[in-house]
């Protein structure tokens, strides 16, 4: 298992390595340059020249490529963000933990949540709980996150006086944080993320929820499963013990595709509730074409992708025995 | 479907040559309630199976055999539903059990073992694991003395390196194997009847007969009387005591094997005898064929549900369903024109 974990690592090395490259000369290849922001109408074009030279831009792009990936490489270096004045690095260090605390949330939100109804809706089959479930999954799953994030804000948070009941924005009180007691400030983190990772979460668990039904319906007509009952199993353990196991498999599957769109969700839902994480930084890179955190931005979502599918294999050969990595 | 409502109800006290049996079961109906109708899946069946003796219960695919056997563990799912009947087991009605009293049963005084060897155990745990579990649930034991008749259950059965395999999983062992695994799973608590819903069906010749070997000499072992459900009429002549001839949800013929085979009575029976080939057969001779269809659960013939195929019907069949009676002693049918204990087929007594 360690070493098939290590070659997966090393085979994904030249996979990153790609997509820097394509990124690299895509972003390049934009209209506009990082310099656009410094820029008005009565600069001296000498001035801007100057402005590119100091940040390597006159440079052709080949050695800038070069360059850039040297820095990459030898000194796990990402380059300096043009638009921020400060090292990609430190810009993504402070922003990154802020948005795997939202998602690592919404993941649980997804898989708990998910789970949890689908298991319900399959064993209390064609039962209100399951019409009902069926239908609000389907809303759910169909409403984009930012509309959700929306509507959300407006029942809980100040459109509705009633049920004001969460901050519209931040992750902490600026006002108060620092002076709160070490609950307090526990308390405050959790109604500022409660409605982030909800919104994020709870359109996939909507889907979790369907796939896990379905799964543990097929699981049940099994054979295995009427030989577990003819043991004078309680219907219980025949459910949670034989059948949740063998129907979490493709969950698993899912889930770890998952993790990179629960991370682009992040991005949106980050707008929406003014949460100071990878989502403003990526969406500001983009538009400000600015070369080097754009690049480091998408490095991270490629991880995001690698890793997603890594543990995915990796609790897949867990669960079933029958899978064994080499 | 006009079809008389105490037709096929036969006391089987009546049916029983010697002593009361262990297992009875009693005008047993189970159907199935779909979109396109009620299936009549089981309707109306009877048999006994005395203690320590093996019942062979055939049939064609689709006659009912399977869901008669799993109306006995109680384990029919919607939309499935017993409706009537009893079963009795050492005189303990099991549908009027409540469901714990019935999981106390299931796996303890009544086992079972499936077709599908290859899909009865679960892929994601050991088979140590799974027959443990049979004995936890069951008996008051520790986890290392459990282990340890998990361990004896295995060489029990024949499977070499006991105490390596306990370890393993269901996909590192072949179907004979696993079929292996179900034996002793069904046996770990010591059942006092076992059904085998065709046991060696998905199974190589050889292994088969190994399977059937080893389930004989374990029966002799543990005194438990087998209900063998097949459509393996070869089978069913090695190892049966009794045989009982399902045909359209209904036993139509119940007697001692010997019997079956020498003078079969029913029609159908003798269909089905005559349409196996033998050993030293002239090679031009054709084998018999039943003409026809198995009739379809969701709409029965009227009167004798074997009419439209059988070759000495009348008028009198499409009307009247016969019941099962004894036509000769120890021998039970169910057709119109068995008199005298002969079969109204021509050439019928082998």
């Amino acid at each position: 298992m360690h070493t098939y974990i290590i070659r997966r690592i090393l085979i994904s090395i030249p996979l990153l390595f790609g997509l820097l490259t394509i990124n690299f000369f895509l972003i390049h290849a934009a209209p506009g340059d990082p310099t656009d922001i410094f820029y008005n109408p009565d600069m001296d074009p000498e001035a801007r020249e100057n402005i590119r030279r100091i940040y390597g831009l006159d440079q052709p792009l080949g050695v800038q490529y070069l360059k850039y990936i040297q820095g990459v490489v030898l000194k796990f270096e990402f380059g300096y963000s043009i638009a921020k004045k400060r090292p990609v690095k430190d810009e993504i260090l402070e922003a990154l933990p802020n948005t795997i605390q939202l998602s690592a949330l919404a993941l649980l939100l997804e898989l708990s949540l998910g789970i949890g109804i689908g298991i319900l809706a399959a064993v209390k089959q064609q039962s209100t709980f399951d019409n009902a479930t069926r239908v609000t999954s389907l809303t759910f799953y169909s409403m984009p996150s930012f509309y959700l994030g929306l509507v959300l804000l407006f029942l809980f948070a100040g459109g509705v006086s009633a049920t004001h009941w969460f901050p519209a924005s931040g992750m902490v009180d600026i006002v108060r944080h620092d002076s709160m007691s070490t609950l307090g400030r526990l308390g405050d983190r959790a109604i500022h993320i409660f409605l982030p990772s909800l919104t994020l979460g709870i359109g996939a668990a909507a889907g979790i929820s369907r796939y896990m039904r379905g799964e543990l319906l097929e699981v049940i007509r099994q054979d295995y499963m009427r030989t577990a009952r003819a043991k004078g199993l309680t219907e219980k353990v025949v459910v949670f013990k034989h059948g949740l196991r063998n129907a979490l498999m493709p969950i698993i599957t899912i889930m770890g595709l998952s993790l990179p769109f629960l991370f682009s969700g992040a991005v949106i839902v980050e707008q929406v509730f003014g949460w100071p994480g990878m989502g403003r930084v990526a969406v500001d890179a983009a538009f400000q074409r600015d070369y080097s955190m754009f690049l480091a931005v998408n490095l991270i979502f490629g991880v995001m992708v690698v890793v997603g599918n890594l543990v995915a294999d990796i609790l897949y050969a867990i669960v079933d025995p029958r899978v064994r990595l080499s | 479907m006009h079809v008389k409502e105490s037709a096929g109800t036969v006391s089987m006290t009546q049916v029983q040559n010697a002593g009361s049996p262990h297992l009875e079961v009693r005008n047993l109906k189970t159907y199935f309630y779909t979109e396109d109708g009620v299936v009549r899946a089981v309707d109306g069946l009877s048999y006994g199976l005395a203690k320590g003796e093996t019942l062979g219960l055939v049939g064609e695919s689709g006659c009912g055999k399977s869901v008669s056997a799993l109306s006995v563990m109680r384990l029919i799912a919607s939309p499935g539903k017993i409706v009537e009947g009893e079963i009795l087991l050492d005189g303990l009605d099991l549908l009027q059990c409540s469901e714990p009293e019935m999981r106390e049963v299931r796996g303890n005084r009544i086992s079972m073992i499936f077709q599908e060897p290859m899909t009865s155990l679960n892929p994601v745990f050991t088979i140590g694991n799974q027959i443990m579990e049979a004995i936890r649930v069951h008996q008051d034991v520790s986890r290392k003395e459990a282990r340890d008749r998990t361990i004896a259950m295995i060489r029990r059965v024949k499977i070499s390196a006991a105490e390596t395999r306990v370890d393993e999983y269901p996909h590192q062992m072949s179907g004979g194997m696993r079929q292996r695994v179900m034996i002793a799973m069904a046996l770990a608590c010591n059942p006092e009847v076992l059904i085998a819903d065709e046991p060696t069906t998905a199974l190589d010749v050889t292994i088969q007969a190994q399977i059937m070997e080893l389930l004989a000499e374990l029966q002799s072992d543990f005194q438990m009387s087998i209900l063998l459900i097949t459509h393996n009429l070869g089978l069913v002549a090695e190892v049966s005591d009794q045989v009982a001839v399902m045909y359209a949800s209904k036993v139509v013929e119940h007697t001692s094997t010997a019997e079956l085979f020498a003078s079969p009575l029913h029609p159908y029976t003798h269909g089905l005898l005559t349409s196996v080939p033998t050993l030293g057969m002239p090679r031009e001779q054709k084998l018999n064929v039943i003409p026809g269809q198995v009739p379809n659960p969701l709409h029965f013939p009227t009167g004798c549900r074997f009419h439209p195929r059988c070759p000495v019907a009348e008028q009198r069949c499409k009307q009247e369903e016969p019941l099962l009676r004894e036509v000769k002693p120890g021998h039970w049918a169910a057709c119109h024109f068995i008199e005298n204990g002969k079969s109204p087929m021509k050439g019928a007594d082998r």
